[in-house]
């Protein structure tokens, strides 16, 4: 998956669980070092050595799922919505999806990047609008975590519609909350939730992504994943030093 | 009375009023009703075509992303883009899909249109193939054949080359062979529309000329070369200029394909500016590298009509 700045993201991902970093906490260096090296070099090792990889890189989410749910993939980075997309969209057998943790290094600074939805208000709105938004937020977002009945409701809908109910994620709410939305909705629930005990199990360091420019640091980064997996010669730290030269870069121009 | 015999001496005062009477002459007899017609069509095309170039212009010297007030920046926009190292990459990758695009494109759609003209039974039938995978949409195309470029031993291509002992090719998953899988692609969408119009200009070549090489006792290849192809002679101008043209343009492919390659090669200028403007957001660089691409395109149409100022003075 190295394609539309997936393969940033992929590396980025592998760099925080191994306890790196791709930019620094400001957001003003590139900090790439043997955290991302080993990434790479795993990567270069199952592909080259191992020959696990098959031989077809330039995925994006959307072309990898596709494969993923057509079987010719076995195990993929992704995120949780992924379930979504493979059982409903592509009509892929649930009792053959498991989900788990990536394995982790770095002692301590290891973690997750995570990343979230955003609701914006426009500024300009009037007082009364903005309180509709807000109450459409709550609505939309919220109630099901603290109304039985409107998680009973919405539960029943989505179940009726095939949708995944109960889909293992990172809820806004307390751990206690989402526990008792479970037990509301326990008996709606068409998601193999035993298929997930290793995801729901692990409780990580929640890692921002890089903060500025993610996404044209992500897109800086595909190419060095792509020449791992498509030349088998690459210098891996030297791959690793031009990057953290192009990332200074983008840095800078997009404190311009 | 008195003013016709006076009307010798004042002629040349009227002589000097006439373009009044001109002007009126001209409106009555529907001179302003042809430029009240133009008037919409002239704004229209002002607004839509002529207004974004010059926007375009206006951004390049400015640091906006269509959402904050913009504010003037002078030249740093072309400094940053001029800098930037991936700018070297995307430039050579250009030129080399031109240089191949060139090489292989270009040779194809004359020697189709000679074989179909040469072909007097059914040669609406050829003309109706060879035009079909124009009629392809591109998108669709591409992602056809994306399909068709799948590296396993299972891919299509690999497939049927596997019948022949030739080896599973990785295509476009191998920064050396991305490039030529995707002028491999072009070339076969593109033939069809270009020998179309080669077809359409063969046909105003005048036979005498094939008779008296014949009864000269030239082969075919003799007559293509020594007929065909100077009798060609503008329409190959016209055509390799535009074709020149549109390969440094190039963005569809590489953008469907591969989105850069493995490892920047298939990166195009032309991506790059999409990358600008759509990825990073940064309006300034790409309308600057746009500017830049269009100042190069432009001393390159002028190198090319003075080095083939010979060719077009039929």
């Amino acid at each position: 998956m190295t394609t539309n700045n997936t393969g940033g993201w992929m590396l980025t991902t592998m760099t925080y669980a191994l306890g790196g970093r791709i930019q620094n906490e400001a957001g003003t260096e590139a900090v790439m070092g043997q955290q991302t090296i080993d990434a790479l070099q795993l990567l270069h090792d199952m592909r080259w050595g191992d020959d696990t990889m098959g031989r077809e890189f330039l995925f994006d989410q959307e072309a990898v799922r596709q494969a993923f749910a057509g079987g010719s993939i076995g195990m993929v980075l992704q995120a949780p919505d992924c379930y979504f997309t493979v059982v409903k969209d592509y009509g892929f057998d649930p009792a053959y999806y498991g989900q788990g943790q990536l394995p982790q290094g770095g002692a301590g600074s290891n973690g997750t990047l995570t990343g979230g939805s955003l609701k914006l208000f426009n500024a300009k709105a009037t007082p009364n609008q903005l309180l509709a938004a807000a109450k459409w937020v709550k609505f939309y977002e919220f109630d099901k975590y603290y109304d039985q009945a409107a998680a009973l409701t919405d539960a029943e809908t989505t179940a009726k519609n095939d949708s995944p109910v109960g889909l293992p994620g990172l809820p806004p709410v307390s751990q206690e909350v989402y526990d008792r939305y479970l037990g509301w909705i326990e008996p709606h629930i068409n998601v193999p939730l035993e298929n997930f005990a290793n995801y729901t199990s692990s409780t990580l360091q929640l890692i921002a992504e890089p903060p500025v420019g993610t996404q044209q640091t992500y897109a800086a980064l595909d190419p060095v994943v792509q020449q791992i997996l498509t030349d088998e010669g690459a210098d891996v730290v030297k791959a690793v030093a031009d990057a953290n030269a192009a990332l200074k870069g983008i840095i800078d121009q997009a404190a311009r | 009375m008195s003013e016709s015999l006076d009307a010798a001496p004042v002629a040349p005062a009227r002589r000097r009023r006439r373009p009044r009477a001109n002007l009126g002459r001209w409106a009555k007899g529907g001179g302003l009703h042809a430029v009240l017609f133009a008037i919409p069509v002239v704004l229209v095309y002002l607004y839509f075509s002529w207004g974004p170039v010059v926007q375009g212009l206006a951004f390049s010297f400015q640091k906006t992303n269509l959402i904050r007030p913009a504010e003037w920046v002078g030249w740093s926009n072309f400094e940053y883009v001029l800098s930037d190292p991936g700018l070297v990459q995307a430039s050579l990758n250009t030129a080399y899909f031109a240089l191949l695009a060139l090489v292989f494109g270009f040779p194809i759609p004359i020697i189709l249109a000679v074989l179909i003209t040469e072909l007097r039974k059914y040669d609406t039938l050829y003309n109706a193939l060879a035009y079909l995978p124009a009629v392809v949409p591109p998108v669709a195309a591409i992602l056809l054949w994306k399909f068709f470029y799948d590296p396993d031993t299972t891919g299509l291509f690999n497939s049927v080359l596997g019948w022949f002992g030739l080896g599973p090719y990785p295509w476009l998953n191998d920064a050396s062979s991305a490039m030529p899988s995707i002028v491999i692609y072009a070339t076969w969408a593109g033939a069809g529309s270009t020998a179309i119009i080669y077809i359409a200009a063969l046909s105003t070549v005048r036979t005498e000329l094939y008779e008296a090489a014949e009864i000269d006792g030239a082969g075919i290849w003799r007559r293509i070369w020594h007929i065909t192809l100077p009798q060609l002679r503008n329409v190959i101008f016209v055509m390799m200029l535009l074709q020149l043209i549109g390969t440094f343009q190039i963005f569809t492919e590489p953008f469907l394909f591969t989105g850069g390659g493995p490892n920047n090669a298939t990166q195009t200028i032309l991506l790059k500016i999409y990358n600008y403007a759509f990825v990073n957001g940064d309006f300034g660089a790409a309308t600057a590298l746009s500017v830049l691409l269009a100042l190069a395109l432009g001393l390159l149409s002028a190198f090319y009509y003075f080095v083939t100022r010979r060719w077009s003075s039929a």
